[in-house]
């Protein structure tokens, strides 16, 4: 008996030191990786970073035209995506529910979520790219938005699915048409969380790289024409960082850093809302 | 068909041999169901029910849980209706309009009759827009016509003085039994016909309890009420008829009184003596 007892206890000390490296040596990585970033990419963080464009090798620039570029390519994605996302996703949790086209768009959106992001690049570029003749940044824009509609989709979905029947038929029982309950009440009820589905998903593809490589490509110079090629954070960073160039390495340190902020940024965000909803 | 609907309330008195007594007492009916079957996919939950209640009156339904009392109620504002497989067939007539044709304009079926539920289902927003959000939507009234419509409810659903300096505040703030007065002062707001209570009470404790009971002693004089109570003493307590239902089927109807004193049918009064259920 006592025997066993103590067995149990060895088995479980053991079982308690390893669970416990495991978590240290996760934690670790990440911790190095983070530590590496923040002093690799604060050496060379300045206000020039936000003022001046990508320079040659060897001479004094910052990363304006690839963030400015960044920036218009996400939030034209998410323009995009997000009414789609959301408005097939209601589709999916709401009139269509219980139809079977629903279990296939619902089949081919989880699908669509898993494929590796380079596909969804060379698919844009095979259907804009080849067509229009040229890179440009509306390309860009639309591999970025088809890798936004799938996330969007799936959350909105799983959100509006936690909102309860009986608010709906609440809703109903008032003499309101299905259309403003889902507007009034069952939005309002999911908003921190289909909020938070748009706001993952924009941390998603703002550091994507491959789906810009064959459309965007990149620009040395600033641009806002969506019809040329466009710069970006993460094609640059890519770019710079392979180059044998001190100040490009620098210049993709400091990139980094800034996609890694405001990544950090948006999922503190998404959690503040999460947990806003759970105590509301 | 519509011809048997105008003349429902003249007809239902002598139809049925059973309620024909008590009937002939009573106003005209308000609500007409004749040869109600409903369906979940294939179970048959409904069979063959037909009763007609009456204006201005508080009917319980009374039996066991899964006898159907649930059921009736969700026909009678086309509820069921948001999820498939579900049908109901035969004829349910409220003021002249035939509840289950397909061409019934739903909105204005459940504008006409409202609905509380089992647990308060108060919407995520203020107090104030809880009660306004249906006037707005479907209704002409400026907006101190609308917070007039609102004070009335809340009067009527006894909740006023608990929240006249609060109306801001978010519905889900309130208390249990609040949130259901809430509820109820939403559906009066849209000035029904007929409220279908379903277990109002239940999930709320003994005192709000009380404060509903006396709402809805109130609301008698207003509305056609339709009370389905797992709670006999509550039955009794509120309602002028009382039907008794057992698996799927009407067994007894009457006057209240009649139900719990003197009932005609051997499971009724194995019920209500509390022999079963």
């Amino acid at each position: 008996m006592s025997s066993k007892l103590a067995r149990r206890k060895l088995v479980n000390g053991v079982m308690m030191g390893l669970t416990s490296l495991a978590a240290a040596l996760g934690l670790a990585v990440l911790a190095i990786i983070l530590v590496h970033l923040v002093v690799k990419g604060l050496a060379s963080f300045d206000m020039t970073l936000f003022t001046e464009d990508t320079p040659g090798p060897n001479s004094p620039g910052g990363l304006r035209n690839a963030i400015v570029g960044s920036l218009i390519m996400t939030m034209l994605a998410m323009v995009v995506g997000i009414p789609v996302g959301v408005l097939a996703g209601t589709y999916l949790a709401e009139y269509g529910r219980f139809s079977r086209l629903s279990a296939v768009i619902r089949f081919v959106n989880d699908i669509l979520l898993s494929a590796p992001s380079i596909i969804v690049g060379l698919f844009v570029y095979q259907m804009l790219v080849v067509t229009l003749g040229h890179f440009s940044a509306i390309a860009g824009t639309a591999a970025l938005a088809i890798l936004v509609v799938p996330i969007i989709v799936r959350t909105t979905e799983d959100v509006l699915r936690l909102v309860p029947d009986s608010l709906r038929e609440a809703g109903l029982a008032v003499g309101v048409s299905r259309w403003l309950v889902i507007r009034k009440v069952v939005y309002t009820a999911a908003r921190a969380g289909i909020v938070t589905g748009i706001l993952l998903a924009l941390a998603r593809i703002s550091g994507e790289t491959a789906p810009l490589l064959f459309t965007a490509l990149s620009n040395n110079f600033f641009s806002l024409d969506i019809d040329a090629p466009m710069a970006s954070l993460p094609i640059t960073i890519f770019q710079f960082a392979l180059s044998p160039y001190e100040n490009w390495q620098a210049l993709a340190w400091a990139g980094a850093l800034l996609i890694t902020i405001a990544v950090l940024a948006l999922s503190i965000i998404a959690r503040l809302l999460t947990t806003k909803r759970k105590t509301s | 068909m519509s011809d048997v609907l105008t003349t429902a309330p003249t007809t239902t008195r002598v139809r049925r041999g059973e309620i024909a007594e008590v009937a002939a007492a009573a106003p005209a009916a308000r609500i007409d169901i004749r040869d109600l079957d409903f369906f979940y996919g294939k179970h048959h939950a409904l069979k063959n029910i037909s009763l007609a209640l009456p204006d201005r009156q508080v009917t319980a339904i009374i039996g066991p849980s899964g006898c159907g009392k649930s059921t009736l109620l969700r026909v009678l504002n086309r509820i069921y209706d948001l999820y498939p497989g579900q049908r109901a067939t035969g004829s349910v007539v409220i003021d002249g309009t035939d509840v289950l044709a397909a061409r019934t304009d739903l909105n204005a079926l459940r504008s006409k009759v409202g609905m509380v539920f089992q647990k308060p289902t108060p919407f995520p927003m203020s107090i104030h827009d809880n009660i306004a959000f249906a006037l707005r939507l479907n209704t002409d009234l400026s907006r101190a016509e609308i917070h007039e419509r609102v004070k009335t409810a809340l009067k009527k659903a006894a909740l006023w003085n608990e929240v006249k300096d609060k109306l801001d505040a978010s519905g889900l703030s309130l208390s249990g039994g609040q949130q259901q007065r809430l509820c109820i002062a939403r559906t009066i707001a849209t000035e029904p016909d007929v409220i279908l209570f379903d277990e109002p009470a239940s999930a709320l404790d003994p005192i709000s309890t009380g404060h509903i009971e006396e709402t809805l002693k109130e609301l008698r004089e207003e509305f056609t009420i339709v009370i389905v109570t797992h709670n006999m003493q509550q039955a009794q307590r509120i309602s002028d008829r009382t039907a008794f239902m057992y698996l799927g089927e009407l067994v007894e109807y009457a006057e209240t009184r009649e139900v719990f004193e003197s009932p005609q049918e051997k499971r009724t009064r194995d019920y209500v003596m509390g022999r079963f259920g």
